[in-house]
């Protein structure tokens, strides 16, 4: 499999990069974070919630097909739900490829879809 | 439940359109695959077909079915034709049941749920397919139109082909998220159901759910977004889906 899609309601724990082939030559993080301010109110953290099987079959969906349109190698997706307190990540992603471009391009345009179509909520 | 054995002969998939938007010009013969299994994703169609639709709005050709007895009867109208039935572009040949009988109706094959929209109607391009008059002669007997209600594999060879009984109820989960929680007041939720009704005519049993609801808010049946509109099918979960914001 070519996608590690996953959510949980523990702090996540970023797994060990593993370089798929000796053609790897970019990997681009990217973490989601809880701020301070939402809305313009100062908060102590959010809580996410999911529909957990819809979610991780959309996720998996949109990745392998981005995956494939920016002719990249690998992606790992992170969600974490339940109460995040501020400053730590709601949201890890990694995405391999040949290329840097490629790897952004697609990390980009993955969290652009997962805030259209993924069902996740967040409420402070 | 009227169930049937059938046989499901061969099963055929294409990337791209052959006859479709070319009126007045050539044929596109883009390659037609033959194949022993397929997935049919609900409320969308069969991975690596041309009619798999990524849309909400659940297309009525997701997937099309051919009987095997038309197949034979033409070839015996045609014996100097060479052709076989892939030709017709349908992507299920089957034997052992009427197609027609099937319009309008939520049947399953394999735990596969599929609604039977519309007779898939012969063409002119049937003439160049398979011979001169074949067009006529298939008149009423083109195939039928459906929509993937439950997605699952399916598999070539002998299948148990189950009519729903469209006015039965059954039992049905609703989940509701974040705003529509609060709304619906209720996060999970068993309501009975039939499967000719719609998301709307279902929910309309819960108290505090509303038309206005539809308007601002997705529906998901089985985990895949689908019509507010379009009848439910025997399901096993629909889930009220308010503006995301994960990330």
């Amino acid at each position: 499999m070519n996608t590690n899609i996953e959510i949980t309601d523990k702090i996540i724990i970023e797994p060990k990069l593993e370089l798929p082939t000796r053609d790897t030559g970019a990997t681009v993080e990217f973490r989601g974070i809880v701020r301070e301010t939402e809305d313009e109110n100062c908060i102590q953290g959010l809580d996410y919630e999911a529909y957990k099987d819809m979610a991780i079959a959309k996720m998996t969906t949109i990745l392998s097909d981005l995956l494939v349109k920016h002719d990249c190698l690998t992606g790992v997706v992170i969600h974490r739900v339940g109460f995040i307190p501020v400053g730590e990540s709601a949201l890890y992603m990694r995405i391999t490829s040949s290329h840097r471009k490629e790897a952004f391009s697609c990390c980009s345009e993955f969290i652009d879809e997962l805030k259209k179509d993924v069902p996740i909520w967040k409420a402070n | 439940m009227n169930t049937s054995t059938v046989t499901l002969k061969d099963f055929y998939i294409s990337s791209d359109h052959d006859f479709r938007g070319q009126h007045g010009k050539p044929r596109n013969n883009n390659a037609i695959e033959k194949l022993h299994k397929i997935e049919c994703v609900e409320g969308k169609g069969i991975i690596g077909d041309r009619y798999f639709k990524q849309e909400e709005e659940a297309s009525k050709r997701q997937i099309t079915f051919f009987d095997l007895a038309i197949f034979q009867e033409l070839k015996k109208n045609y014996p100097d034709s060479n052709f076989d039935s892939s030709v017709f572009r349908r992507n299920i040949v089957i034997e052992g049941i009427d197609l027609n009988s099937l319009i309008n109706h939520f049947f399953t094959i394999a735990n596969v749920q599929f609604y039977g929209v519309e007779e898939c109607s012969p063409c002119y391009w049937m003439d160049q397919a398979v011979g001169p008059g074949a067009e006529d002669l298939m008149q009423g007997k083109g195939g039928l139109r459906c929509k993937i209600v439950t997605g699952g594999k399916l598999t070539t060879g002998i299948a148990e082909l189950t009519q729903i009984d469209s006015n039965e109820s059954y039992p049905l989960k609703v989940y509701a998220f974040s705003s529509s929680a609060k709304e619906l007041g209720f996060k999970e939720t068993t309501i009975m159901a039939k499967p000719n009704l719609s998301p709307i005519e279902v929910l309309s049993q819960i108290e505090t759910f509303t038309v206005d609801q539809s308007q601002k808010y997705r529906i998901a049946i089985n985990e895949s977004f689908s019509s507010w509109t379009d009848q439910i099918g025997h399901v096993k979960e629909i889930a009220i889906i308010p503006p995301v914001s994960g990330g």
